[in-house]
């Protein structure tokens, strides 16, 4: 399909702008706060299922499998295998960035689900799935989500 | 039941877009910024569309036919503003304004614009009004300020 | 239930980055003239207009409002469907629906995107917002470490764990997400519709491209593209009537399946493997071939269109349709070429062109244009293609639609 290329005649624009400041949305962060309490105390806690057995973390009020509440608070290790993980290498547009990054997913053991963080290493190019990683909680922790301060391989 | 943790959540945010007005209301603009109206014709039906648009809708046909309308017409409704809004919020204006659809001499649609120069207690349908434009035009929708009473 | 045929496609014009000479009206408009050209249909015949597109990327919620003069639909019903990335099959099936149950003999479907009036990556973080919400309270935490969730789970981010997750899996390597992403780009080169064309690419060129967030590098991500996809879906009573041609496509089976913003696994195993996609494999896939009554898909279906945003996705997705055993071998194979025993995405799929809510849409259309012979420019699978497959992906991981056509309507 050849075709001569001509440039597009540029019309004039348009600007506008929406602004999300001006919104505000109502969400439950049982789960979250659960995790942030359990911060204080240095544990991990959350919600197992008393159906099917599936523990969350953090612990939602209901279980995603069988549609039903969950109220049983269990504590899960801060140890466990990652399960997934990425390195942020570059920018969206490609350019590359100075500190590389790696996030993961770590699956906590006597937990169903995988829980995010920052992974702590010299080298993005040693993680592997299946590596052996634990939750780092800073030394003093007042229950804020900045207590959990990132992963770190055992 | 266990009492739920509720958070409001708010994103601090803003989201910008352009858009392009493409060929036809561009036409449209230049014709503004000349101090003109421009309309365009539906080949089948005939009617006069202004602010022109690319199809007509009645036919699923595309307009063709450019035509400068006189800046003269007939006011066919009215609303009286008494707010506007300010980021978001709604307050009062200084003194309510007139916004009106004209029908303007040989076109088969409808302008909205601002009626000046008659009291909101006063105006009514019917009315023969013309085009003010400013007196700087920029090729905006701002460049037709105003449509006043023919004395 | 009625049977249902598309008979014609129609696109705009080739997918491009920027379109300053249009607006969205004019930009869709042409679409809806070229697919109704092909028919011996009029726009009074049409019965429903039904039509979608991601509503952030604009900024308009309503924007068939503006352009209902341009596409026919005055006097008409007109619905508007979005559903994130599977917004344009969404759309198609909601036009079959409209067919098959007798409610209307003709409906047109349109999927568009006009990318240059917003900024993509800004769409998107408002896409993710819902996400980000159910995952304030499902998990996984997002605020956990210094990632955040905008490293972690803008579109790249939560593809890359994918991309990870699907290697680990199939024991694969990066290596052959470059190979795949080459011959999507040498595909695209030879549909003239398709935006990122790069004839004769090879896996070389692609790992060229910088590392974006490991697997996934720049050359395995989709453009943002400006488009629009129509199609004439018709009852088929009303086919002889208004077809244009002999060869039409039968939709033979439509399914879909939802679940979970987080990363989407409810169904068994693993509840946040992004990779897992039981959703599709477990639920859509076989309602789909059930429906098509196809029992050996591997058999009897002859190409695909997969919905590949990212170039991992096209190994992956093919996969859990059941198609392919393992898509990295078989890309080491040839197997997936346009000539190959399963081609996929001969039309340089999303990977090449992402006018995001065409994109899905586009799939089907695609995979109506091989049963039809009418794929332009060479991307015309070599041998007669009976059945494809269509499939669509949508919201962070949670929504998978699927559609299967055939050259032969299904006895019901
Ligand atoms: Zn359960
Ligand atoms: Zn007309």
């Amino acid at each position: 399909m050849e075709k001569v290329k001509k440039p597009l005649k540029e019309t004039r624009q348009v600007s506008d702008i929406l602004d999300m400041s001006s919104l505000k949305w109502r969400i439950e962060a049982d789960g979250l706060e659960l995790l942030v309490q359990g911060f204080k105390e240095k544990k991990i806690l959350g919600r197992k299922c008393h159906k099917c057995g599936s523990v969350y973390v953090p612990g939602l009020s209901f279980c995603r499998k069988c549609f039903i509440t969950i109220e049983d608070v269990v504590e899960v290790s801060k140890k466990g295998k990652i399960a997934c993980y990425t390195a942020s290498l570059a920018d969206v547009r490609g350019n590359p960035v100075e500190n590389i990054t790696v996030s993961v997913q770590v699956n906590l053991d006597g937990s169903d689900s995988w829980l995010m963080g920052h992974l702590e290493i010299d080298d993005w190019k040693k993680v592997y799935v299946g590596m052996p990683a634990e939750v780092v909680l800073r030394e003093e922790t007042n229950g804020t989500l900045a207590d959990m301060v990132c992963f770190r391989p055992i | 039941m266990a009492e739920h943790k509720i958070v409001n959540s708010f994103v601090g945010l803003q989201f910008i877009y352009n858009y392009r007005v493409g060929e036809y209301l561009d036409k449209y603009l230049d014709g503004l910024q000349s101090k003109k109206i421009l309309g365009i014709t539906c080949p089948e039906c005939e009617r006069v569309l202004v602010p022109p648009r690319s199809m007509c809708g009645k036919c699923n046909a595309k307009t063709k036919k450019w035509v400068t309308l006189k800046p003269v017409g007939t006011l066919k409704n009215f609303t009286i503003s008494h707010v506007e809004i300010e980021q978001g919020e709604i307050k009062d204006r200084e003194k309510p304004v007139i916004i009106g659809q004209i029908k303007l001499e040989g076109a088969d649609s409808l302008l909205t614009a601002k009626i000046e120069g008659v009291s909101p207690k006063e105006v009514k349908t019917g009315l023969k009004v013309k085009a003010v434009f400013k007196d700087t035009t920029e090729g905006t929708l701002q460049d037709l300020d105003h449509f006043e009473p023919v004395k | 239930m009625r049977n249902v045929a598309i008979i014609s496609v129609g696109y705009n014009g080739r997918f491009v980055a920027k379109r300053p000479d249009v607006n969205i009206p004019e930009l869709i408009q042409p679409a809806v003239a070229n697919a109704i050209k092909k028919t011996k249909l009029k726009y009074s015949d049409i019965g429903v207009v039904v039509e979608g597109n991601m509503p952030t990327f604009e900024g308009i919620n309503y924007p068939h409002l503006w352009f209902s003069d341009h596409i026919g639909a005055a006097g008409k019903p007109v619905l508007r469907i979005s559903t994130g990335g599977t917004t344009g099959m969404s759309v198609f099936q909601g036009g079959y629906y409209c067919v098959a149950s007798g409610m209307f003999d003709v409906a047109m479907v349109i999927g568009w995107e006009k990318h240059d009036e917003g900024d993509a990556q800004v769409g998107l973080i408002g896409i993710v917002l819902p996400e980000a919400f159910s995952m304030f309270q499902f998990g996984p935490d997002m605020g956990g470490g210094g990632t955040g969730m905008m490293g972690g789970l803008s579109s790249t981010g939560g593809a890359s764990f994918q991309a990870l997750s699907y290697l680990h899996r199939a024991k694969g390597t990066p290596d052959h997400i470059d190979k795949m992403a080459a011959q999507a780009r040498s595909n695209a080169a030879k549909n003239p519709y398709a935006h990122l064309q790069h004839p004769n690419c090879t896996a070389a060129d692609i790992a060229k491209t910088p590392m974006v967030s490991y697997p996934l590098r720049y050359g395995h991500t989709c453009p943002a593209s400006c488009g629009a996809c129509v199609m004439l879906l018709v009852a088929e009573e009303k086919v002889k009537k208004f077809a244009d041609t002999d060869r039409v496509a039968w939709v033979k089976a439509v399914a879909t399946a939802s679940s979970d913003a987080t990363t989407g696994n409810l169904v068994d195993g693993q509840i946040n493997d992004p990779a897992e996609q039981a959703i599709c494999e477990k639920i859509a896939a076989p309602k789909a071939y059930k429906m098509a009554g196809i029992q050996n898909p591997k058999k009897e279906i002859q190409m695909c269109e997969v919905y590949d945003g990212f170039a991992h996705q096209e190994l992956m997705w093919p996969e859990k349709l059941h198609l392919v055993d393992n898509s990295c071998k078989a890309i080491d194979e040839g197997r997936l070429a346009i000539d190959g025993d399963m081609p996929v995405n001969p039309s340089g799929g999303v990977v090449s062109t992402n006018a995001i809510g065409a994109s899905a849409m586009v799939r089907v259309a695609e995979a109506s244009l091989q049963i039809m012979g009418m794929a332009e420019g060479g991307h015309q699978v070599p041998r007669r293609v009976k059945n494809a497959l269509a499939h669509g992906w949508g919201g962070l991981f949670q929504f998978v639609t699927i559609t299967i056509l055939g050259d032969e309507p299904v006895k019901r």
